[in-house]
């Protein structure tokens, strides 16, 4: 009775327009946010040098004739100027050497950034070269990750100099319910702003004006008090600002170095064989897909019905009512892991093509498994949830806005939260095994639960289920007591 | 002639099952507003975040499912078998939700202004509405094309949820979230996308009945 339910169930919706529909949209949302991913996106995590960096641009100077100018416009290269810039690249020739990532490095920090001063002059001094937009040029490509920092007091005065930031403006923003909400500072939020910095550094007074000396702060209170007194702030706030234990853990990052991004790009490539690490930024859109879309063929499938008036009929029937949706409930769920899977088959399809073309080697399962493990238990619980929704307001078109509302309280932070709230994963970035793994048994037992829960829906929408259905003329109704002739 | 009795009969029966459980739906989401955002001295940029990312919601919950309600009951037969052009009859019905779109969003922005919130309340209000009815055009000419009600939502919905995440990469000058750029001229051509949508989905009725 149940396999044959499950079929009659896949055969109607295969018969539908929606999944095909469906199909397309997720295929479109693929394509928009990770479809273009290409060989130059592989090659960008290894690391460079900033050495290494401004030798490979010089290079391309040298080739074009042209530079960058420090507003962004380019600046066209006389003959005797691209001599210099020749000179330059032989003279970082000269101070530099390989490493095993075959990148140039340097021990003379301080000759380079002459070389650098030098050429800008000779090339008028207004170049991207320049010192003053030097930094935010190298720090575009050179982004090594971030990690956490190890020091307690370095997070608390990282803390801390976000809130003095804040408090010299008029208002902050904040997400206590997954949408952004303005709070304006009035004179009860500044004082309470002003009373938590007071408690956690001495004469936090001064460095409101003076924030750039707050290195040089004594912190008066150990970390757990800190803590205490952030989330007391938050609370304050109103709740979801950058001071909540969820919010904060943004201002615990540091830039890695040179050495730690090589570490990074190792598990990468060993650990992850870059498969990994890819299905996992994959999922992280996949996983938006699958909070949102499924809604609208769960939230349907049980008013329909009603809909086309069978709804007596199937009562009347011997069929108990946990088989009944448990079977539509598999059907559905069957139907989006064949999509999902599809568009999994696809990526990898993609990701195969860019790692026969570098000779990379990959896990060629990695998009189906972590489809399988991250976004499967995302959608065993939508539909779930969906089809509870459609039963207790008996319209298909409520669960729509409720969802998305449950939907936005999961999608921040967009990387490092896998506790119970969170049905949707997030991981916005590439990142090696090395950096996920601290949070492998949160996702665990994240993914597990929400798989358990699924199914403690489908069994409470039986019972509704079965209440509504009546052998006795719609007296045991628990909704929709009276009947319509 | 037609009979004017027989018309306002025919006006209130359809303002009736009009306001049904999607206007009660629409009405709950502009009521809890104010608990998920804050409406006090709001600018420009802050505005625009509630509209585009939340009030054009409105319009995929109120529009497409218009040209369908007696598809759903099952009585489109009857309806189409009578004297009184059921074409006409849905053009009243987009109107009645065009109107209910413009005062919700109007009744939010007045909020909003009323809360010391300082930014054109017009072209706010008009922009938001806009894009509310754009997306809920979108939804009803699928409906019609495929007959199918919720093939209008999930379009819709998921065209939405694109223009939200792409930023308007791939549509340009059609950016149907374009006050979050701070842009007022794109909603001059979606505008005009709805005029024509708006014909093309009163042929598509007229055809069909």
């Amino acid at each position: 009775m149940f396999f044959g339910l499950v079929k009659k169930e896949l055969k109607y919706q295969l018969k539908s327009l929606i999944p095909y529909l469906l199909l397309l949209i997720i295929f479109s949302f693929y394509i928009s946010q990770y479809g273009f991913i290409d060989s130059d996106d592989i090659n960008s995590l290894k690391p460079t040098t900033e050495i290494q960096y401004i030798y490979n641009y010089l290079e391309t100077v040298k080739d074009t004739g042209t530079i960058g100018k420090y507003d962004g416009f380019q600046i066209d290269l006389t003959n005797s100027q691209l001599t210099e810039v020749n000179n330059s690249l032989m003279l970082l020739d000269s101070i530099s050497t390989k490493d095993d990532y075959d990148n140039l490095v340097t021990d003379s920090e301080k000759e380079f950034m002459t070389i650098l001063d030098k050429l800008n002059a000779t090339l008028g001094g207004e170049t991207i070269l320049w010192q003053g937009s030097r930094a935010s040029f190298l720090a575009q490509a050179l982004n090594y990750g971030t990690k956490e920092m190890l020091s307690e007091n370095k997070k608390m005065l990282s803390v801390i100099n976000r809130l003095i930031s804040d408090y010299k403006g008029d208002s902050i923003y904040t997400y206590p319910l997954g949408f952004v909400k303005r709070v304006v500072l009035n004179d009860s939020r500044k004082l309470a702003m002003k009373e938590t910095l007071n408690a956690v550094i001495n004469n936090g007074d001064y460095y409101i004006n003076h924030s750039k000396e707050l290195n040089s702060a004594k912190i008066k209170c150990s970390f757990i008090e800190f803590e205490k007194l952030m989330n007391n702030l938050n609370k304050k706030l109103g709740g979801g600002s950058s001071y909540s234990s969820t919010h904060r853990t943004q201002f615990y990052q540091e830039k890695k170095s040179y050495s730690e991004a090589k570490v990074s790009y190792e598990s990468i490539k060993n650990e992850d064989r870059y498969s990994n690490a890819f299905a996992r930024y994959y999922s992280d859109y996949m996983g938006i897909t699958a909070a949102l879309f499924p809604i609208f063929i769960a939230a349907f499938v049980l008013t329909r019905d009603k809909r086309s008036k069978m709804q007596e009929l199937i009562n009347s029937k011997k069929v108990k009512s946990f088989v009944y949706i448990l079977a539509k409930y598999t059907a559905i769920v069957i139907l989006l892991f064949i999509i999902y899977m599809l568009v999994a088959g696809i990526a990898s399809y993609q990701f195969n093509k860019i790692a026969s073309l570098n000779n990379l080697v990959i896990d060629k399962l990695a998009f189906f498994t972590h489809t399988l493990y991250w976004i499967m238990p995302t959608i065993m619980f939508v539909v779930a949830t969906s089809m509870l929704l459609a039963m207790v307001f008996k319209r298909g078109v409520i669960v729509i806005p409720v969802q998305f509302l449950l939907c936005t309280l999961s999608l921040l932070p967009l990387y490092g939260d896998y506790r119970l709230s969170k049905f949707v994963i997030r991981c916005n970035t590439i990142v090696g095994f090395n950096d996920f793994k601290t949070y492998s048994s949160q996702l665990t037992s994240n993914r597990v639960f929400y798989v358990l829960l699924s199914l403690a829906l489908i069994f409470i929408t039986s019972l509704l289920f079965n209440k509504n259905r009546s052998h006795n003329n719609g007296k045991h109704k628990l909704f929709n007591k009276h009947n319509k002739i | 002639m037609v009979n004017t009795n027989y018309l306002i009969n025919i006006i209130k029966y359809n303002i009736k099952i009009i306001f049904n459980i999607n206007i009660l739906t629409a009405v709950a989401m502009v009521l809890i507003s104010p608990l998920l955002f804050n409406y006090e001295q709001l600018n420009y940029g802050d505005i625009a975040i509630i509209g585009e990312m939340y009030l054009v919601l409105l319009g995929i919950l109120l529009i497409p499912h218009l040209t369908n309600i007696e598809s759903i009951v099952g009585i489109s037969s009857i309806t189409t078998s009578k004297a009184f052009k059921q074409s006409t009859i849905y053009v009243f019905r987009i109107c009645i939700n065009i109107i209910v779109i413009l005062a919700l969003v109007l009744v939010t922005t007045t909020f909003a202004v009323v809360q010391k919130s300082t930014f054109p309340l017009i072209e706010i209000w008009l922009g938001i509405s806009i894009s509310a009815l754009y997306f809920g055009l979108v939804g009803l000419t699928i409906t019609n094309i495929f007959s199918n009600t919720i093939a209008g939502y999930l379009v819709a919905f998921s065209y939405y949820m694109f223009e939200l995440f792409t930023k308007g990469k791939f549509t340009g000058n059609l950016y149907a979230l374009s006050l979050l750029k701070t842009s007022f001229a794109e909603k001059y051509y979606l505008l005009a996308i709805c005029v024509v949508l708006l014909c093309i989905n009163y042929f598509i009725v007229k055809k069909r009945n």
